[in-house]
């Protein structure tokens, strides 16, 4: 999942050198957090968070099988 | 886009340049020359070497067959992936077994990879290339129920004299009921509500 976060968002952005993901796993949770360069933020987010909410949902689908609740934050 | 300055005595030695740095060859290439050499003068004033600018060409079936198999690869889909051009743009298909995950919940899983897909190409593709993503028939089908859905709030708004509001759909869900209903006499549809929320509202036209 994060693999494919990370895959999604440096298609996305003018500086994928810089995409990074982290993953933290709690027991009922595993948030994966993903960091873009500043000036790529708007890149993957979107307007009113469009593009956040369709790269939320490709992770959702990939994550079906996992039996925690995955959820991605963008850190802006 | 991949891109690479080449410097050289002579274009020629400035070109091979960039196309070394890019591993490409020069079919796949767009070239701009940027400065033209020049030799120095009487050993005083210095020469100038040539500079060209070459850009990896962009192809956008190539990129879109690339980026959805390596996406379903992460995401341990295994299925085929056909992109063609059509329409001005390109048509994905996606066929193979348990593919319910693509789609997800009234295609938003779909809308989403298509959306997504759209954005790559468009990053890397000089002029709009719109990408329509399909997952075996599924958008055929829902198509099909749209049209089906329609028609038969045209019939019972002709039999009622009453309009009928839709459920909500997404934009180009609503643009087939546009489309299905534009060129019948009487009728007229239009939308209400705010995304995601938006649905189209088929009434008697009154003059």
């Amino acid at each position: 999942m994060d693999e494919l976060l990370a895959y999604i968002a440096r298609s996305l952005v003018d500086n994928p050198d810089a995409v990074k993901v982290t993953k933290k796993i709690t027991s009922s949770d595993i948030t994966l957090e993903l960091s873009v360069a500043p000036e790529d933020v708007g890149k993957v987010i979107g307007k009113g968070g469009k593009i956040a909410k369709a790269i939320r949902l490709l992770v959702s689908a990939a994550a079906v099988n996992a039996d925690k609740k995955v959820n991605v934050d963008i850190l802006g | 886009m991949r891109e690479a300055v080449g410097v050289g005595k002579t274009v020629e030695e400035a070109i091979a340049a960039a196309l070394k740095e890019l591993n490409i060859e020069r079919e796949q290439a767009d070239i701009t020359i940027q400065e033209l050499p020049s030799k120095g003068l009487l050993g005083i004033f210095p020469g100038k070497d040539a500079v060209v600018l070459v850009r990896e060409h962009f192809d956008p079936v190539l990129f879109l067959s690339d980026w959805l198999e390596g996406l379903l690869e992460k995401m341990r889909i295994h299925a085929r992936v056909r992109v063609q051009p059509a329409n001005g743009g390109l048509e994905v298909n996606i066929t193979g077994s348990n593919l319910g995950t693509l789609i997800g919940r009234k295609g938003q899983t779909l809308d989403s990879l298509q959306y997504l897909a759209t954005l790559a190409v468009n990053k890397r593709a000089a002029d709009f290339v719109p990408v329509v993503v399909d997952v075996g028939d599924y958008r055929k089908k829902r198509r099909l129920s749209i049209e089906k859905t329609a028609m038969s709030a045209m019939k019972r708004v002709l039999r009622t004299g009453q309009k009928v509001v839709l459920a909500p759909m997404t934009p180009a869900e609503r643009r087939l009921v546009h489309l299905a209903l534009g060129d019948k006499e009487g009728i007229v549809t239009y939308s209400i509500g705010e995304e995601p929320r938006r649905k189209v509202v088929v009434d008697l036209k009154r003059d």
